[in-house]
């Protein structure tokens, strides 16, 4: 059985400059720019986005939740104890990076025959279920707010996942069961409802940051009140519901257009049902916005 | 900017944004690399960590800031080219930086493709470019003017010299005196070119510095396993007992010191046994401080302890060792039965307690259990390592050794990881282009008929057989060796060497000067470490690997794209390589061919032409070097290219226990199980690319070869080990047969300088350490090693220091204690040596050491020699009665190199080795280094490096130990002169290693076959 190519030194890296400290010597490899410095880390992947496949994938959009318990199992599949952020981008990269290792130049030498099969089997599982699912829309959102610094390593993070899908996962028909068995879309039935579903990224199809927000309230004339996103979401409601559903539409038609363009090529289907995700909240929110204006 | 590259990725294919992808991963696999070899980041054009190495595909045009141009940023283009180091036998590998615009060798550093020293060295690996740039080396052959040994010389060509030596050789071949033809090799760092060279000439003429060296230790481990090296596995190890007082720390084995280090970084405990504090011992977790010559003792107490407690693999003991024979060779009494021979083991080592250990060592016999527990925990995880130290200082100093292997053989712990392999099975010579049989005749001056046991050449002893009327040499050369000296009694060698009626011609071939080259005929510029071919493999880890040695400046310039045909051409002056140097010898030996030799030195390509360096190592890297042709084609090269190009080869990684391999069933033909399993078969040995020496049992009366052994009444046939019985060999039957039936088993020998046999104003005085920065000859003009040593004082422990005060007042009258600094006077059986002492706790009271290494030096009038670290002396003598009394040290000198104006030391110190009586070991032939010396305050008008010598007395000396001796005469078994299976660098023929006629006459009376042949 012929291995498929493993980027795992790549993926190593890309995990690593996720960190709040980037290794300057691996981003010169990388041609990256210079990484900004430990607050702009802080904004963008802890204020700003959230690089975890619970939030990306659960239905609260919170870390942990039967999406953090999808990703514990992998894990345990493999015989290992999920380490703590088990569910985290860079976690996962490493994870994925060791299996491909492990793969080509184990800890002596080569795996070989079953042993062989079984880790290929394990990390096509892991890039197709545990990144593919939702990766790409957080590093969507990545470049949205983030330095040049983030957009360059989003960009090469995300052309790296959909090689390495290519190479060990092709595409299929089915989606990853977390997209299959996903919670249901936004509902505005209710105005906690509706909160809910926008700051759950599987549900609203799309991820709507702090900066979002306080975009909105800027475009809309509204005034932000500093907290967490819902507090500010409701805050906004509050002033003008019409006005921020319709922005937050808007909002929406854009992340259909940031799901064709960052689900390219092998990730194709999964970009089609994230962006089918946020052209329904677009239409939802369009509809509700209208409702509230009459 | 940068995001422009990744918004070109979006647009361009998939194919190329996946390559670059590639790229990317290929970039950062080969950072990690680099970044897991440690350190912190040059920022100069390579961009590489200091601690890593230029990437091998940069090594036509590596860059570096010219350190000289400061604060200028001038860059300078290296070619870099690997050989490997000459200094000491562990030939770890070097990368010559050759500048391109000049073509000189810049630096020498660590190379990281070479696997035994992973690209680090010691001192003296980068130290070769002073040895290749001193200003003082020899550059051209020197003919003497005048008397051997006046001084004075001429520059002759190679042309003069090899014909005046070729015809000399010639003549005493066609005379019938081969054996007053000899080359005595100091350090050999060619497995074995040299002793395929005399073989070729059909004589018996190698002679080595072994027995001066590693015999003892070589000995204990031949007698158990057949191969006379031991191969740890120190990095795996959990236990690293070391015997030692330089090993790992000094001229020997970085490439273990750094596998110790590794060892010990994951958990290993390291137990020392050294009387001395040496680098080793600092880096103990247990320290011992032994009365020398006791260490056997302590290894017969742990493992009774091993024993008694159980803690042995008693399934390997039972698969592997020859309990059988023991058994029914000793104790008839005894059933033939596991159970019986644990009994007898037991009993036989049950005087061994820690009490009798701690009486004869003065190590607490509580340590002694301490370190016999920590022992135990280390099942087969236990590597050790004894070479010289105890083995090569006492009497009987073999048994230290085998003692040694007993510990590793009651755990288990033979070619298991972590443990201890046998040598050959981790090192690979190729065999080479020719292999000339060995000769139809047996040299007596190297072995004598006294030591049929000795394990290598006896060699010292040389001036007393020359002295005794044995023979005489008509053209003996050094070869990289300098027996005046490196060996005690050194001015027995001034006084044969001085006698042409001995010694006819006396040619020294070496890169430097030495005190032995002081009394040649020639002295023949020869290479360093980047000036010469070599191939090399050293037993470091458990897998094998050769190093390729060559000549840099011709490499680089090869690459340049000039095809040199002589080496001479590239190096220094006329340095010649011997490769090159012999062939050419021989071919004038021999120019028509009619005796035989120059076939062994002609091309196969092109027969009846000269062999090239070329075609000699891209046949052997092309025929006999497994997985290299594989390789070097991977990278579009031929063999010969790939190891210009890597300078390393690794072979194999794992070997593990060779000697439980089954015999493949092709080569059991029609076989024979003899006694206690050992199978013999018909069926030729295979050509073997490896042709490492081991021990060679003795095929059966049938004829057949031994091949392997049955153990535990398997099915299969292993390969056992290449001993007679096949097995590990508690019980030598070699020893009993020979004459020594006590000596049988491991055992503990009193050595010579026992308390017991010291008077009560006598101490031990060891000498058998080196400074961990020199080698024996060669560094003298290396003045960055000059620098970090360059003197040798006199180890005294303070109460020694206050005792020799008391008793002697000196000129002062105080009796105050020795202080550091102060002059004593070390006194011999022989003679006496003058040096500073050094007061210290790091040294057993009642013993002193001083290493050796330091006092050079050169008679007033020579114009030979060097200026860094010699004296010149007054060298006088009345008849035997020599005294050298130092005059002028070094000082500071204008030369072609600026540093020698800053030269700042003035003491050389002693050559000690000058004063000692040779002390033959009656079996292993082991020069017994350790002497009993008295200590006194130097006399008035004594100064550090004074000696003085009657070698009348180190005649008698001699002869005492001579009268120790059970010689073949006497003692063979079977009519021969040695026993054939033990390991010898030539091997006769079996006329030839038969007693001589008289000898023989002798034998059948003294065993009773003469009646029979009546």
């Amino acid at each position: 059985m012929s291995a498929p190519r493993s980027r795992h030194e790549l993926c190593r890296a890309l995990a690593a400059l996720a960190g709040p400290s980037p290794d300057p010597e691996v981003c010169r490899l990388l041609e990256l720019p210079a990484p900004p410095g430990p607050a702009a880390h802080t904004d963008v992947f802890v204020l700003e986005t959230h690089p975890y496949a619970s939030v990306h994938l659960g239905a609260e959009g919170m870390i942990g939740g039967e999406a953090g318990d999808r990703v514990a199992g992998f894990w345990r599949a493999l015989g290992a104890v999920p380490p703590p952020d088990a569910d985290h981008l860079a976690t996962l990269l490493e994870l994925y990076a060791a299996l491909g290792q492990a793969e080509t130049a184990g800890v002596r030498e080569p795996a070989t025959g079953r042993r062989r099969a079984a880790l290929m089997s394990a990390r096509a599982a892991l890039v197709w279920e545990h990144l593919a699912s939702w990766v790409p829309v957080h590093l969507a959102s990545v470049e949205r707010v983030g330095e040049p610094f983030h957009q360059a390593w989003a960009t090469i993070t995300a052309e790296v996942l959909a090689g390495e899908v290519e190479a060990c996962a092709p595409p299929r028909a089915e989606l990853p069961t977390a997209l299959a068995l996903a919670p249901p879309p936004l509902d505005v039935a209710s105005r906690r409802g509706c909160v809910d579903a926008l700051l759950a990224p599987v549900r609203a199809g799309m991820v709507v940051t702090r900066a979002d927000l306080v975009q909105a309230g800027a475009d809309l004339g509204l005034g932000v009140r500093r907290g967490e996103r819902r507090f500010t979401l409701e805050a906004l409601l509050d002033q003008d519901a019409s006005g921020v559903l319709g922005w937050l539409s808007r909002l929406a038609a854009d992340w259909v257009e940031l799901h064709e363009r960052w689900h390219a090529g092998p990730l194709g289907g999964v970009g089609q049902w994230w962006a089918a995700r946020a052209r329904a909240t677009a239409t939802i929110l369009e509809e509700a916005a209208s409702a509230k204006a009459a | 900017m940068r995001l422009d590259r990744f918004v070109r990725w979006t647009r361009t294919d998939g194919g190329n944004r996946q390559a670059q992808l590639d790229e990317l991963e290929a970039s950062l696999r080969a950072a990690r690399a680099t970044a897991e070899r440690g350190g912190p980041s040059y920022p100069g054009p390579s961009g590489s960590p200091l601690s890593a190495f230029p990437p091998a595909e940069r090594w036509d045009d590596w860059v570096e800031l010219d350190s000289r141009s400061w604060p200028e940023r001038k860059e300078r283009h290296y070619l870099l080219v690997p050989t490997t180091c000459f200094n000491c036998e562990s030939a770890c590998g070097l990368l010559a930086y050759v500048d391109r615009e000049t073509l000189t060798i810049r630096k020498l550093e660590g190379n990281p493709d070479h696997p035994g020293s992973r690209g680090r060295n010691c001192a003296k690996g980068p130290a070769t470019v002073n040895q290749v740039t001193d200003p003082d080396r020899v550059r051209h052959p020197l003919r003497r003017v005048g008397p051997r040994g006046s001084g004075k010389w001429e520059r002759v060509s190679w042309d003069e010299a090899l014909d005046d030596l070729a015809a000399r050789i010639r003549r005493a071949i066609e005379e019938d005196r081969r054996n007053e033809i000899m080359v005595h090799i100091g350090r050999p760092g060619e497995d074995g070119y040299t002793e395929r060279v005399l073989a070729s000439w059909g004589v018996d003429g190698h002679n080595s510095h072994t027995n001066i060296c590693s015999s003892g230790g070589r000995t204990g481990y031949q007698f158990w396993m057949g191969i006379d090296r031991p191969s740890p596995d120190h990095a795996h190890a959990k236990v690293i007992y070391l015997i030692s007082s330089h090993l790992e720390t000094g001229h020997y084995f970085n490439p273990h010191a750094q596998r110790i280090v590794e060892a010990k970084a994951n958990g290993a405990k390291v137990i020392v046994l050294d009387t001395r504090l040496s680098n080793t011992a600092t880096h103990a977790d247990y320290w011992l401080s032994p009365v020398p010559g006791s260490e056997a003792a302590i290894n017969l107490a742990i493992c009774r302890h091993l024993l008694t407690t159980g803690a042995y693999d008693a399934a390997f003991v039972r698969r592997w060792w020859n309990w059988e024979e023991y058994l029914t060779a000793c104790r008839p009494d005894l059933p033939v039965t596991f159970d019986a021979f644990e009994h007898a083991l037991c009993e036989t080592y049950d005087r061994f307690t820690f009490e009798y250990a701690s009486a004869e060592s003065g190590i607490d016999a509580a340590t002694l259990a301490a370190v016999a527990d920590v022992v135990a925990q280390a099942g087969s995880r236990f590597s050790a390592h004894n070479w010289r130290s105890a083995a090569a200082g006492n009497l009987g100093g073999w048994q230290v050794s085998r003692t040694l292997f007993m510990i590793s053989a009651l755990l288990g712990a033979v070619a298991t990881e972590g443990g201890t392999f046998p040598n050959a099975w981790n090192k690979f010579v190729p065999r080479p282009i020719h292999v000339p049989p060995h000769p139809e005749v047996w040299n007596e001056l190297t072995w004598p008929l006294e030591y049929p046991l000795a394990q290598n050449e006896l060699s010292f002893l040389l001036p007393q057989f020359l002295k005794d009327g044995r023979g005489r040499l008509e053209v003996y050369f050094t070869r990289v060796y300098n027996p005046v000296w490196t060996n005690p009694d050194g001015m027995s060698w001034v006084e044969v060497l001085t006698d042409e009626s001995l010694v006819g011609c006396h040619a020294a071939l070496t890169p430097t000067w030495n005190e032995t080259a002081y009394f040649a005929d020639y002295v023949l510029p020869v290479g360093h470490a980047p000036e010469r071919h070599d191939t090399h493999s050293y037993e470091q880890y458990d897998g094998q690997w050769i190093g390729f040695r060559q000549p840099v400046l011709r490499e680089a310039r090869r690459r340049l794209g000039e095809n040199l045909d002589d080496t001479r051409q590239a190096n220094p002056g006329e340095v010649w390589e011997e490769n090159e140097l012999w062939i050419e010898l021989s071919w004038r030996i021999d120019p028509d061919g009619s005796l035989g030799i120059r076939r062994f030195h002609e091309s196969k390509a092109q027969p009846g032409t000269k062999l090239t360096v070329e075609e000699y190592y891209g046949w052997m890297f092309e025929h006999s070097v497994p997985g290299l042709p594989e390789a070097a084609a991977a990278e579009g090269r031929t063999p010969l290219d790939y190891m210009r190009r890597h300078g390393a080869f690794e072979i194999a990684h794992h070997v593990g226990a060779r000697h439980e391999e089954p015999v493949p069933d092709d080569e059991l033909v029609a076989p024979a199980v003899m006694g206690f399993g050992r199978v013999y078969t018909q069926a030729p040995p295979a050509p073997a690319a490896n042709i490492v020496p081991t021990g060679a049992p003795a095929p059966d009366p049938e004829g057949r070869r031994p091949v392997g052994v049955v153990v535990d009444g398997e099915e299969v046939v292993r390969r056992g080990f290449p001993t007679p019985s096949g097995r590990l060999e508690f019980y030598s039957s070699t020893l009993a047969a020979w004459g020594w039936p006590e000596h049988a088993l491991p055992g503990y020998i009193r050595s010579h300088v026992h308390p017991e046999s010291l008077a009560p104003d006598e101490m031990v005085l060891i000498s058998t350490f080196r400074l961990p920065t020199q080698i024996h000859t060669r560094s003298a003009n290396s003045k960055w090693l000059d620098e970090l040593a360059h003197t040798n004082p006199v180890w005294i422990h303070p109460a020694d220091a206050a005792r020799v005060g008391a008793a002697d007042p000196g000129t002062r009258g105080d009796r105050r204690p020795l202080a550091t600094g102060d002059l004593v006077r070390v006194e011999t059986a022989i003679g006496h040596f003058v040096a500073k002492a050094w007061v210290t706790e790091g040294i057993r009271p009642g013993v002193v050491a001083c290493s050796h290494h330091m006092g050079r030096w050169r008679p007033e009038g020579q114009t030979g020699g060097q200026n860094l670290a010699m004296s010149t002396v007054a060298l006088d003598h009345d008849g035997g009665n020599w005294s050298m009394r130092v005059g002028k040290g070094p000082q500071p000198y204008t030369s072609s190199d600026p540093d020698t104006a800053r030269l700042w030391w003035t003491e050389i110190g002693v050559h000690q080795n000058l004063t000692f009586p040779v002390h033959p070991d009656p079996i292993s032939g082991m020069h017994c280094w350790h002497q009993a010396v008295r200590v006194r305050r130097a006399a008035p008008g004594d100064a550090a490096g004074d000696v003085a010598v009657d070698t009348a007395k180190s005649r008698a000396v001699y002869a005492e130990w001579l009268a120790m001796t059970r010689g073949a005469t006497d003692v063979s078994p079977d009519g021969t002169r040695r026993p054939r299976w033990l390991m010898r660098p030539l091997k006769p023929s079996a006329a030839a290693s038969a007693l001589p006629a008289t000898a023989l006459a002798a034998n059948a009376a003294l065993t009773g076959t003469a009646d029979d042949e009546q």
